[in-house]
């Protein structure tokens, strides 16, 4: 007798999660050759050490908790990455290399690994380098005086790699956008609400917006898969409430530490905003 | 409406794009159930000789019809046959005999057909065995009856060719689109509707052009073509039902009766030779295609002819296909034993290679939303994939399990590769009390009464 086996579509499509993921890291070169223009060799090596501590983070993973090693997602590379990017240039390696490692293994292998996490592991690593090395953490690096265009792309201000250049960080979410991997509206509603509220409170408008959205975490961070609802209404409704708990705790801490905080509080309320907003609610039938 | 865009690869059958006949079986085997549930009567026996065209067996209630032959020859064999969807059911074995393979006899051509009424013509169609070849494949008679009590407003006819490969009803119209009209007008009076829309996809904008050219020549008013644009699962007939009736998806998922009703392109040419011609119904066009065929094309079929026949019609394979399927590669089913029969139901044979249907790995579901967002009844697939993994079946329920429609979008789309259909038919399976059958992937045409409110 024949084998009847009744499993459509046969067909699926190409693109896959390692794909997104190391697509995800590809987009963040923009940023990274950007702080190498800027800073020399000292952003290499922090995103190396963060490697070395996420990769380390999947193997202790593997020997605590059994089960594969999970590398070649591309998301310990992708997660890494953006930490290193969202470091001061003034910290030791080692804090680059403690940050990879407890981004990884307490941000996402603790609960299980690869979606499972509900907050972002890069905010969880940096959050607790934070909390444990506040010193270390906020130091602002010495940005070379740049003559010309140059000075165009340059925010001295700005604290970290990733955020010293507004025209990479726009390069590399081109890229995201242009491939698809994040909801275009995310970013752009963000930046959207900051922008009307800092006009309602009087600050000084972009420089404030720009300054409060830490640059890269609407961008990389808000617009995560695993940690923001599934559908396109839910995730307008998260961006908004992001950028209003942004400015909210804005008030009261340092403005990257708010946009942050804030990402985690909308991470947590993610379920919420599925379980409320799912797509067809209409005509229930008994 | 949401939906995919597929690379259709449709030129491969669309070069040469007139339908073929295809070399004459030795042997068939004519399944004598359609739903796998009724059976209809034989009404031959073992060892007769049979001509083409003869009825073979008789419709034993509602939901069989009648069977006949599609060879000339002697009955060999009545009995349970594997068949690509049911498992084993009833079927009769027809053997050609000696190389004589006369082809079907016209009795006599019918000239004023426009003068029967609903009743003759569902009569017609009862005794010619004609089937609604569309999906939900059932007897065109009861149907026809059933919409011509319900008192439709509009009869759609299916021709949209969503699925890649599939071209079968794209040749149909180009070959034959006078006839494809001329059915369609059979239909509308069968069924008592005023008006009749033929909806055609943009990327069949050559065949939609040929017939509005023809309704033109005709002075046919109440005919009209449709085309939407080149989305998958657009041809779904659920969906074409929510988009030309008033209840919503839902409703038309659960059986509602709507005022439209949908046929399926093939059953109007079979509907047009039935009535006009007299010819019962034993054939169809058929796509055998996929990268494997030597020569991918459209053929006519007889019913119940294997699949290694029809690949062997086309002068066989390139090369051993990965996977040989009766259907588009988006809902068809996948048959392991090539000596399994053409259904009525089958648009196509494919035969396609490991580089196109490869099962890739899976990963963890990272929510990334493609499957709501490509979702054509709007429904959240990842969320009751998620919760059917957990076995909590009534959650998956609370977010629309029961409003799939079966298209296998959100497993496409899917970056982690999980097997979405799978878990959506586990919990139809599961839930108690549910509307729905995992089985029965569209049983919408089980027509129930809607609450006054619900039609408009």
């Amino acid at each position: 007798m024949g084998r009847v086996k009744h499993k459509p579509p046969y067909l699926s499509s190409s693109t896959s999660v390692p794909q997104r993921f190391w697509i995800s890291a590809a987009a963040l070169a923009p940023v990274w050759l950007a702080s190498f223009f800027l800073f020399g060799w000292q952003p290499l090596f922090l995103m190396l050490a963060a490697w070395a501590g996420g990769f380390a983070a999947e193997y202790a993973a593997k020997l605590v908790f059994g089960g594969g090693v999970q590398v070649a997602n591309g998301s310990t590379a992708f997660f890494a990455t953006l930490l290193a990017l969202m470091l001061p240039l003034t910290v030791p390696l080692w804090i680059a290399c403690v940050g990879g490692f407890s981004a990884v293994f307490l941000g996402k292998e603790i609960f299980g690994g690869l979606g499972k996490y509900p907050w972002h592991p890069v905010l969880i690593g940096l959050l607790l380098l934070e909390a444990a090395f506040p010193i270390l953490m906020h130091q602002i690096p010495e940005v070379p005086e740049a003559p010309g265009p140059r000075s165009f792309l340059l925010d001295p201000q700005a604290g970290t790699l990733g955020s010293a250049s507004f025209l990479a960080v726009a390069a590399g979410a081109g890229v995201l956008i242009f491939k698809k991997l994040i909801r275009w509206e995310v970013p752009v509603l963000f930046f959207c609400v900051l922008w009307g509220l800092n006009v309602f409170r009087g600050a000084p408008v972009w420089q404030e917006s720009l300054r409060q959205a830490g640059i890269m975490i609407p961008f990389w961070i808000l617009t995560d898969p695993v940690t923001s609802p599934t559908t396109r209404a839910g995730n307008r409704i998260y961006a908004v409430a992001a950028a209003g708990w942004t400015v909210l705790i804005g008030t009261f801490f340092p403005a990257v530490f708010a946009a942050k905080v804030s990402v985690l509080v909308m991470n947590a309320a993610t379920p919420w905003i599925d379980h409320y907003f799912r797509p067809s609610a209409e005509r229930h039938l008994a | 409406m949401k939906g995919i865009s597929l690379e259709l690869k449709r030129d491969a059958t669309l070069i040469e794009w007139t339908i073929k006949r295809g070399l004459p079986p030795k042997k068939v085997r004519i399944p004598l159930s359609l739903t796998g549930e009724k059976t209809s009567r034989s009404v031959v026996c073992n060892g007769q000789r049979v001509e083409i065209g003869q009825k073979i067996a008789e419709a034993d209630g509602e939901g069989s019809v009648a069977v006949h032959a599609s060879l000339a020859g002697r009955v060999s064999a009545i009995g349970l046959f594997p068949h690509a969807e049911f498992g084993r059911v009833p079927a009769v074995e027809i053997e050609a005999e000696g190389d004589s393979l006369p082809g079907f006899a016209a009795v006599q051509t019918r000239v004023r057909w426009e003068d029967l009424d609903s009743g003759a013509l569902a009569d017609i169609f009862h005794n010619s065995g004609l089937i609604e070849m569309g999906t939900p494949v059932c007897p065109l008679a009861d149907k026809v009856r059933d919409d011509a009590a319900g008192k439709i407003q509009t009869v759609l006819i299916n021709a949209c060719e969503s699925e890649p490969y599939i071209t079968s009803g794209h040749s149909l119209i180009l070959t034959h689109p006078m006839e494809i009209l001329k059915g369609t007008e059979i239909l509308r009076r069968g069924t008592g509707a005023r008006k009749a829309v033929i909806v055609c996809l943009n990327h069949q904008l050559d065949a939609a052009e040929i017939l509005r050219s023809k309704i033109f020549f005709l002075k046919w008013k109440h005919l009209e073509i449709k085309v939407l644009p080149s989305l998958y699962p657009q041809g779904h007939p659920a969906l074409l039902l929510s988009r030309y009736s008033k209840p919503g998806l839902p409703e038309i998922i659960a059986g509602f009766q709507c005022e439209s009703s949908v046929y399926h392109l093939a059953t109007c040419y079979a509907v047009y030779e039935a009535v006009v011609h007299q010819k019962p119904f034993y054939e169809r066009a058929v796509t055998v295609g996929g990268e494997c065929v030597f020569e991918p094309r459209n053929i006519w079929a007889r019913i119940g002819t294997s699949a290694e026949d029809l690949i062997k019609s086309c002068k066989g394979l390139l090369r051993e296909p990965e996977k040989v399927l009766f259907g588009g590669p988006m809902t068809g089913i996948e048959i392991g034993d090539r000596s399994m029969p053409l259904t009525p139901g089958t648009q196509g044979l494919l035969a396609l290679p490991k580089e196109v249907t490869e099962e890739k790995k899976e990963e963890p579901c990272i929510r990334c939303g493609e499957c709501v967002d490509s979702c054509p009844s709007g429904i959240s697939p990842v969320m009751i994939t998620l919760a059917a993994e957990q076995k909590l079946f009534s959650v998956a329920r609370e977010y629309g399990a029961e409003q799939c429609i079966g298209c296998g979008n959100c497993q496409f789309v899917c970056p982690s590769k999980r097997p979405m259909m799978d878990l959506i038919n586990e919990v139809l399976l599961n839930f108690q009390g549910s509307f729905r059958k995992p089985g029965d992937r569209y049983n919408f045409t089980v027509k129930k009464r809607a609450p006054e409110a619900v039609i408009l």
